[in-house]
């Protein structure tokens, strides 16, 4: 009875009127909730987590955070933290947003085709959609190129995945290429996600300064504090004893105390709060000195200060015992320097007859020669077997299989590699490039901000749009307003076309409660079956009119969740449904 | 005519003056009425003589400025909106002038509406629709809309409409009106035999014709009620 006493065209007007409102409401919600929902996933992964970004940056492609930061806190106990670059770039001429990573470990069993990349090289893993989208297949070879940088790189794609978010729009890439294409300086990253802590402990963690205080003797060289890249932050020259009172944010320290050509490290502290650490380098400390030559052929050890002295047959090497410094042992017409910093064992002729030639090279991180350093490499024992003052970045040895450490002093850097022969034949170290590099770390430090994955991805949508997040809220509950009162509205009209026959009803002693009864709670089904209609309609508009190629911002689609939709459609029917009753018995109780 | 036992309704110094566009029309003036239970009463005048007005102060559907209405030993203007709307529904009946039937139900539906409304289970429903078109000679047509029916059988659906509620009370206001002069009798044969089965009936025309055959008649003039034309 109650959809007969609504008029049939009415009904027909109202249903298709409702379908249409709903609908478009859900396509121009999901296009923004969906979005954000997506890019949730995309900085926080599936398992949520903290997103450390810049104060500031508008979004996670402008942001610039300390690399250094990503090794510091997966010192601490039970973190996990992963640097990432986000940006926009093209591929193939199509935009796409890169990111860099520097584990694979999301992506290891979602591959679609091809493998996980296992070498070093230029490789870029494509999601599902963006392969489609870009039309690029395995073994394609493709051009990225950015506006931020000048570098263009011709990278192969070695793989497709599918994680089933906003992430399979994405080309992953080593974090080295992505941070180099994001026009990224040295030791910078866009964002560090991180897991396994607080989101208020991390931000009181990264936002505070605290005080490392070294206690030290008198000594002829500098201590120079390396973070967790090796990069200096600090310096200071022990001219008398004293204490050093440094601000530092938080992170893993190194502290190297560095002399001409000498350096060692002498502690390392994981800065979590204020610190003293003491350092104790007695300048007449004599160190044992193992050289290891025949019985019959006695080396000269040379000292730093142009004196010679002699070593002492201890039944299988020479045993010489002198203070710290670079000295030069001589053996015949052979000489090698010494860099003499604790008790060594030296054995150069381990190396005489190995077959394997090694080229180390040595380079800074953006690919300059590195000349005059220091270079010494030791065995698995830990035994000296070649040191080496080299003025050239290429360094050539012999060596027998085995593990082994090349430790490379560039004062105030002191960077350690360890490799194995015959397996690597050639090794590259490099060192770290820092423009101004006493200042960077912290200056980025106090802008840090560690934000959910929901905060982050919403300030990324809101600078995306160019809206802050506070118009951006604004604007998504004015969209949920505005549907609200589209489809009240033409819930309105329904009613207002039979309102005569309420009249009618009312003239025949029904009430306001009998009416509402007898009209309007029957037509809460219709409206359901509206509202489930809408999420069909919707979702078929989705996949047929292919909105992922249609509605792309920077490279990613929309993704559409089907229960947003059936929860947005049925919210606002039944919304509209309830509101409407109010226009059901217009003015009877007053006429009365 | 039915013996006069009890009041049916009575109204005392009714007065009801409408507002519009800064004009201000008096439709009543202290109008005193009393109708016996059982009785058959014509009101007659001419159009704008404040008959629906009237009509509709005693049905409960308008209220006065000033004085009392008495329908069926309540004063329907103290009542509380809800125990109005219940002694509406469930005792009395209104015919008005205009159908007020709902094109989009069948003649069958539009008949059944108020049994719906006072909340009568389906067979006592069915029976006392049945009984109802019967009684005004539309049982044949119980399937179709108002629509598809003449101004006449649209009245008698009207009727039947008061009628198959069994009201103590029935209000028709112009039953006969828009009606030939055969069809008008019909009508009025109708009222007179639910009269007959007890039931009180105030009705209106501007039809001397029609006022004759009812007999007791109240005129009505510029909202004043007088005994002779």
């Amino acid at each position: 009875m109650a959809t007969k006493i609504l008029r049939p065209k009415a009904l027909l007007g109202f249903s298709l009127a409702m379908l249409i409102s709903l609908t478009t409401a859900n396509l121009v919600f999901t296009l923004f909730y969906g979005f954000t929902i997506s890019l949730t996933h995309s900085f926080g992964g599936l398992g949520g987590g903290i997103v450390i970004l810049q104060e500031g940056a508008k979004s996670i492609h402008t942001s610039r955070v300390p690399l250094s930061l990503a090794k510091s806190l997966c010192r601490l106990p039970a973190v996990e933290a992963h640097a990432v670059t986000l940006t926009p770039l093209t591929l193939g001429g199509k935009p796409i947003v890169f990111r860099g990573v520097d584990t694979l470990n999301d992506y290891a069993d979602k591959i679609v085709k091809g493998s996980l990349p296992t070498e070093e090289d230029l490789w870029v893993l494509l999601g599902e959609k963006a392969s489609e989208r870009l039309g690029l297949e395995l073994g394609d070879i493709a051009v990225a190129g950015s506006p931020l940088s000048p570098s263009i790189v011709a990278l192969h794609v070695a793989g497709t995945y599918r994680l089933g978010d906003l992430r399979d729009y994405e080309a992953v890439v080593p974090y080295e290429i992505g941070a180099e294409l994001a026009g990224l300086p040295g030791g910078v990253a866009s964002a560090i996600q991180v897991d396994g802590i607080e989101k208020g402990e991390l931000e009181s963690l990264i936002k505070s300064l605290y005080t490392l205080t070294i206690e030290h003797d008198a000594g002829r060289g500098r201590v120079v504090v390396l973070d967790s890249l090796n990069t200096p932050v600090a310096m200071f020259t022990m001219e008398e004893p004293g204490a050093e009172a440094l601000q530092l944010p938080f992170g893993y320290y190194t502290i190297v105390y560095s002399e001409s050509y000498l350096t060692a490290n002498l502690t390392s502290i994981l800065l979590t709060e204020n610190r003293a650490s003491t350092l104790r380098i007695p300048d007449e400390e004599v160190f044992k000195l193992k050289a290891v030559a025949p019985e019959t052929e006695p080396p000269i050890l040379q000292l730093e200060d142009g004196s010679s002295i002699q070593g002492r047959w201890i039944g299988n090497a020479w045993l010489f015992e002198a203070p710290r410094g670079l000295h030069t042992i001589m053996f015949g017409e052979a000489s090698y320097l010494i860099p003499l910093i604790g008790d060594t064992t030296f054995n150069p002729r381990a190396v005489e007859e190995a077959p394997t030639r090694v080229e180390i090279r040595v380079n800074w991180q953006d690919g300059a020669d590195v000349t005059d350093y220091l270079i010494s490499v030791r065995d698995a024992t830990g035994a000296l077997l070649a040191s080496i003052r080299s003025l050239s970045p290429l360094v050539t040895l012999n060596l027998p299989d085995g593990e082994y450490e090349a430790e490379v002093s560039k004062p105030p850097y002191l960077i350690k590699v360890r490799f194995r022969v015959p397996k690597q034949e050639a090794v590259t170290i490099s060192l770290p490039v820092i423009s101004n590099p006493s200042r960077i770390p912290p200056r980025l430090f106090q802008q840090l901000k560690a934000v959910t994955p929901i905060d982050a991805s919403a300030a990324t949508l809101s600078s995306l749009i160019g809206l802050t997040t506070a118009s951006l809220v604004a604007l998504m509950t004015s969209l949920t307003v505005l549907s609200i009162i589209a489809v009240f509205t033409v819930q309105k009209g329904l009613y207002s076309s039979a309102e005569d026959n309420f009249r009618v009803l009312w003239a025949l002693g029904a009430g306001k409660g009998q009416i509402l009864r007898m009209v309007w709670f029957k037509t809460l089904d219709l409206n359901l079956a509206l509202g489930l209609g809408a999420t069909y309609l919707a979702l078929t508009i989705h996949e047929h009119l292919s909105f992922n190629l249609a509605f792309t911002i920077l490279g990613y689609g929309l993704q559409v969740e089907p229960s947003l939709i059936l929860t947005y459609s049925l919210m606002l029917s039944i919304a509209s449904w309830f509101l409407s009753a109010a226009k059901l018995t217009p003015g009877m109780d007053a006429e009365a | 005519m039915a013996p006069l036992t009890d009041v049916a309704l009575e109204l005392a110094d009714i007065s009801k003056t409408y507002h519009t566009r800064g004009l201000k029309v008096e439709a009543l003036k202290n109008i005193d009425l009393k109708v016996g239970k059982g009785e058959i009463l014509c009101l007659m005048g001419p159009s704008g003589s404040g008959k629906t007005t009237l009509f509709k102060v005693s049905a409960g559907l308008l209220r006065p400025d000033s004085g009392r209405v008495m329908l069926l030993g309540k004063e329907l203007y103290q009542l509380t909106f809800g125990e109005r709307l219940s002694l509406r529904r469930n005792l009395t009946a209104f015919m008005f002038q205009e159908d007020l039937l709902i094109d989009t139900l069948s003649v069958r539906e539009n008949v059944e509406l108020p049994l719906i409304i006072e909340g009568y289970p389906r067979r006592r429903r069915v029976e006392f629709v049945e009984r109802a078109l019967e009684a005004v000679g539309l049982k044949d047509m119980k399937t179709r809309r108002p629509m598809e029916v003449s101004g006449g059988e649209r009245r008698r659906i009207s009727l039947a409409r008061c009628l198959a509620k069994r009201p103590e009370i029935l209000f028709a206001d112009e039953p006969t009106s828009n009606l030939d002069t055969k069809t008008a009798s019909a009508m009025l044969d109708l009222l007179k035999q639910a009269n007959s089965q007890g039931a009180t009936i105030i009705l209106s025309t501007h039809d001397p014709l029609i006022a004759k055959q009812v007999g007791n008649i109240i005129y009505m003039r510029d909202g004043k009620l007088q005994n002779l034309p």
